[in-house]
């Protein structure tokens, strides 16, 4: 078949759908409501089918929404603690801790669990400052 | 101080050129029946050309404008969006079985207007072209032997314009109307009864 048959039979089918779309969208209420009435349509039941469909669709995006987040809850999970420069952000925690005594007592693990060492938990102390931007991730070691 | 005009302008900059999908639920959520009924019956229209129920491309439409895949312009009625959606989705498909893609002026006019985007062109024009045949074909046999409706329907699909098909159809301006009403009825409930292309 030619271009120009196949052209011709593409835009036929075009127009047919603009000339069914715009008697579908352009009709008032008025009339709309008229020709259902004609055509003896159970215009109750088409509503509530409506309004499931719309309920579902609403759930079918929930879900998607919160599959989304769990997966990048996940990932964050998996995503591995940054290591600061051991040096440099030791003094700044140190810094940190000195200035805030009270707070650094309820902040470390040994402190929660009443045994163990500060020191046993500088290295979570640390990633948590990082995570909070207290602690620069400039000069970051890598992993 | 800025005018009523001015005023307005800057405030759908703010708000932006469409809805945001939860403008969209809550424009959906305030259908009437009627509103159902047309976009059950463009879903119907449609459904002939991706060949799936038309409660399925009516579900697959609601999910696309409510995740905000699809969104709809503010100066368009919310239910022609969702007729639109449909009309969209139906041409999706890559071609290889059979399905009608729409022109490419029309995908121009969606891309740039709504959104629309999701257009692609089939891989098999000639099957496509034998699609686009049956389906006029198969259109005009619905009107069962009554020469001026499939004339009209005809004219119609050629292109011709309200007062050229009317004067060559010799119908009244009243005749003319309601005839075209009847075809559009008619194909409707074609579509209705006949819900896929053999």
């Amino acid at each position: 078949m030619s271009n120009n048959g196949i052209k011709k039979a593409k835009e036929q089918v075009v127009r047919m759908d603009d000339f069914v779309m715009d008697g579908l969208f352009s009709l008032s209420d008025d009339e709309f409501l008229q020709e259902a009435m004609e055509e003896g349509v159970d215009l109750a039941a088409v509503g509530d089918a409506g309004r499931k469909a719309f309920e579902r669709a609403q759930l079918i995006v929930g879900k998607k929404r919160l599959a989304l987040v769990r997966q990048e809850m996940l990932l964050d999970a998996k995503k591995p603690a940054p290591i600061p420069k051991r040096a440099t952000a030791q003094s700044d925690m140190e810094s940190i801790l000195s200035r805030n005594r009270e707070a650094a007592s309820k902040l470390t693990m040994a402190a929660r669990n009443g045994s163990g060492d500060m020191q046993d938990d500088s290295g979570g102390i640390l990633a948590d400052f990082v995570e909070l931007g207290a602690i620069s991730r400039d000069g970051e070691e890598d992993a | 101080m800025l005018s009523a005009a001015s005023e307005g302008a800057e405030e759908s900059k703010v708000v932006g050129e469409v809805y945001s999908p939860d403008e969209l639920r809550a424009a959906i959520a305030e259908f009437k029946d009627l509103d159902w009924l047309r976009v059950k019956k463009a879903a119907i229209h449609f459904s002939k050309r991706c060949r799936c129920e038309w409660s399925d491309l009516q579900n697959e439409a609601l999910v696309r404008s409510l995740d905000g895949r699809r969104k709809c312009p503010r100066n368009v009625a919310v239910t022609t969006f969702l007729g639109n959606v449909i009309r969209s989705i139906a041409s999706e498909d890559d071609g290889t079985d059979g399905h009608i893609a729409l022109s490419d002026e029309l995908e121009a006019q969606q891309n740039s207007a709504s959104g629309l985007t999701d257009l692609t062109k089939p891989s098999d024009p000639a099957a496509s072209t034998m699609d686009a045949q049956k389906m006029i074909a198969e259109a005009i046999s619905a009107f069962d032997g009554d020469e001026t409706s499939a004339m009209l329907f005809e004219g119609i699909v050629d292109g011709m314009e309200g007062q050229e098909l009317r004067e060559f159809l010799s119908l009244s301006q009243k005749d003319f109307d309601s005839k075209r009403r009847f075809v559009r009825r008619r194909l409707n409930d074609y579509a209705e009864r006949n819900p896929h292309v053999e």
